[in-house]
């Protein structure tokens, strides 16, 4: 494989997320080290027909059945935190690449169903972000199932290192369908409450719902105007495993973690934190500890997983993965999985966070997301030098 | 990334169209294709691997395939990961929602076929290419509304340019089904008085394939065009080949390339600049892609 030269990082300067845990990032971040939540009653999905009747969606917000376009009301909000976290408010015409894995679907549904009003142009979320974010420029929506948020990520990152722009926006976002839910239906065991990633006794995976953005800046663009360097992304590696359509590949992953360590010139042993794409089902949770374990050797770093606070978020999972992983490094703390775990045998001699928070000076993070259709996509971020 | 990479132009190396009712590109300058023609995919890709693909994915294999085809794409000696997939397409997995919906309501999960599981989520298309063709290179599907054709070529070059792949196949893709033409068409009709031309929706793909000139010439392989820069616009030339195909969303883009390299060959090669325009007036949203000649050598 070609090598990349990285000689174009570019820094994270805001962060913005919408999650079943609260509405921000930090919000998140403190529940996620702090305490453990089953899955809550389902309730934006007709729920008759369905025997998983629990998802992580999110409810605070009168998540009732007549609530219109909510994955793009969080996508526009988590924008819309990102873009004043990182003081952007005067920018115009920064790029905005979208991930999603069912795009409105949950709308769409409801036309099929109910008959009601909905517009071809808000299935994707161009139109809404026009109307919102006045920074916007070109807006890209990739529906990559559930790496989609990487990919967008990787998307800002070659837009920055190959056209030189100086600001782009990645951001994800996905509410639950119903379509999507009956498949995790018919393959969740019975008893299943809560998302166990790595756990020999986990029943499956349960949809969450949510929108997570980052904003992506070059260190010049950063420094003229006075913009905190909160991390800087080293690559984003990709692979498709070409093998199966729904069925992950090892080798695949593998594939996609090695892109990510070669473009961002780290070895296994820079790596003092995995953020797994661990969703807890029978297939993915082997096949990714496999994969860690083909490409790091002997070098065992932290891994932590956070679907079993977010559920699995689709399209906002990986960049919900990366802003743990920022927030991580600032905080050095990570937080747990689950509150016990008894470890598949693939990861058994893992160095998996469970039951409390973990003090840990964290460096370098990778973070994993794996999709239908085996698109892979791992991030490697890492502290700005000067907090090293 | 190289910085020859970043810089190397891309160049059309290969172009196929699944448009039924239509055999030539150059039959869009003229003809208006017959909506109700039927494809048959088994003759084009063989009977394996077929069962359970819905229209959308089977109409891109097949223009993909009619690209690979042109751009003479050798069978082995290419390193999988590679080779690239970008898919633009809106409207390819509507029909499988609406039945698992209608299932669910009827029956409950354990009436839902898993055979529609890979087709319920939006990428199918994008990975079933992948696995059909061997790429294991980045892989997108691009669902961006009416400028997602544009949004595609723009994302294929990037990969590219950014030294990710060799060669990018690219296709847009939407399916004319009940479903579609229920959710979709209502709209084109009502749609605000600019350029409005027709109220029907494609039935069809077409594909591209992209390489990096060094490689397409270490190939052997002839280009016409070079793909150049993109941008946002807003307003369009007027489209004509939508007033022939139907409103061409996902498709637009890449059909226009594709035709305008059948013009440039059935010229002998004399190739002037193309421009290829995507996007609808109800989005208020277009993006420009210019094609470049390839200089003779």
């Amino acid at each position: 494989m070609t090598e990349r030269i990285a000689d174009k990082e570019p820094f994270i300067t805001g962060l913005g997320m919408i999650s079943c845990l609260g509405d921000s990032a930090h919000a998140a971040f403190r529940r996620m080290r702090e305490e453990f939540r089953a899955a809550s009653p389902l309730s934006v999905i007709d729920a008759a027909p369905i025997r998983l009747k629990c998802a992580y969606e999110i409810s605070s917000r009168q998540a009732t059945l007549d609530e219109e376009l909510r994955a793009t009301s969080w996508l526009i909000e988590a924008i819309r935190q990102e873009i004043a976290d990182a003081k952007l408010q005067h920018m115009r015409n920064v790029p905005v690449l979208v991930g999603t894995g069912l795009r409105e679907l949950q709308s769409f549904e409801r036309w099929c169903a109910k008959g009601r009003r909905f517009h071809p142009a808000d299935l994707h979320f161009k139109t809404a972000i026009r109307a919102a974010i006045p920074q916007a420029g070109e807006v890209i929506t990739v529906s990559n199932a559930c790496s989609a948020g990487n990919f967008a990520l990787g998307l800002a990152f070659d837009l920055m290192a190959v056209e030189n722009a100086p600001v782009a926006i990645a951001a994800g976002c996905d509410s639950l369908s119903a379509s999507m839910f009956a498949f995790t239906d018919r393959a969740a065991q019975p008893g299943l409450r809560r998302v166990q990633p790595f756990d020999r006794n986990r029943r499956g995976v349960i949809l969450g719902e949510g929108a997570a953005a980052v904003v992506l800046e070059s260190r010049r663009h950063a420094a003229q105007r006075g913009g905190m360097l909160r991390a800087r992304l080293r690559a984003v590696g990709m692979s498709c495993d070409a093998a199966h359509e729904t069925a992950p590949d090892a080798r695949g992953i593998a594939a996609a973690i090695t892109d990510a360590l070669m473009a961002s010139k780290c070895e296994p042993a820079d790596i003092d934190l995995v953020v797994a794409h661990g969703t807890g089902t029978s297939l993915n949770d082997p096949a990714e500890a496999s994969a860690i374990r083909a490409v790091f050797g002997a070098h065992r770093p932290p891994v932590t997983a956070i679907k079993g606070h977010t559920g699995h978020t689709s399209g906002a999972a990986g960049l919900m993965g990366v802003i743990t992983a920022v927030l991580t490094m600032e905080a050095n703390r990570i937080p747990p999985i689950s509150p016990a775990i008894e470890p598949i045998d693939e990861a058994a001699d893992f160095d998996l966070v469970v039951g409390t928070e973990r003090a840990a000076k964290t460096r370098c993070a990778m973070v994993n997301a794996f999709g239908f259709g085996g698109v892979n996509a791992v991030a490697v971020v890492d502290r700005p030098e000067h907090l090293q | 990334m190289s910085a020859r990479a970043s810089e190397e132009a891309i160049v059309i190396t290969g172009t196929g169209i699944q448009l039924p009712g239509v055999n030539d590109p150059l039959e869009l300058l003229t003809a208006v294709p017959n909506a109700e023609a039927n494809f048959d995919p088994k003759s084009i890709l063989g009977r394996k691997g077929l069962f359970g693909k819905d229209r959308a994915t089977l109409l891109a294999l097949c223009a993909a395939k009619h690209a690979f085809q042109e751009a003479k794409w050798p069978e082995t000696g290419i390193d999988p990961a590679r080779v690239g997939v970008v898919v633009s397409s809106n409207f390819g997995n509507l029909d499988t929602v609406e039945r698992v919906l209608a299932t669910l309501a009827r029956g409950g999960p354990p009436e839902v076929s898993m055979m529609d599981a890979p087709n319920a989520s939006s990428n199918v298309i994008a990975s079933t290419l992948a696995i059909r063709f061997n790429c294991k290179g980045p892989n997108y599907m691009i669902c961006s509304g009416a400028t997602a054709s544009g949004d595609a070529l723009r994302v294929a070059r990037l990969t590219l340019r950014a030294d990710r792949a060799d060669a990018v196949i690219v296709v847009g893709v939407e399916p004319r089904n009940p479903v579609v033409r229920q959710f979709v068409e209502p709209n084109l009709a009502h749609e605000i008085a600019c350029e409005a031309v027709c109220e029907t929706l494609v039935d069809g793909a077409a594909a591209l394939l992209l390489e990096r000139e060094s490689k397409a010439k270490e190939r052997g392989v002839r280009a016409l065009f070079r793909v150049g820069d993109s941008c946002r616009s807003s307003s369009s030339l007027v489209v004509e080949i939508e007033q022939r195909l139907g409103r061409c969303h996902g498709v637009l883009a890449i059909v226009q390339a594709v035709l305008a390299c059948a013009v440039a060959r059935a010229r002998d090669d004399r190739a002037s600049a193309a421009v290829l325009d995507a996007g609808t007036c109800y989005e208020r949203e277009w993006t420009t892609t210019v094609l470049e000649p390839m200089l003779e050598s």
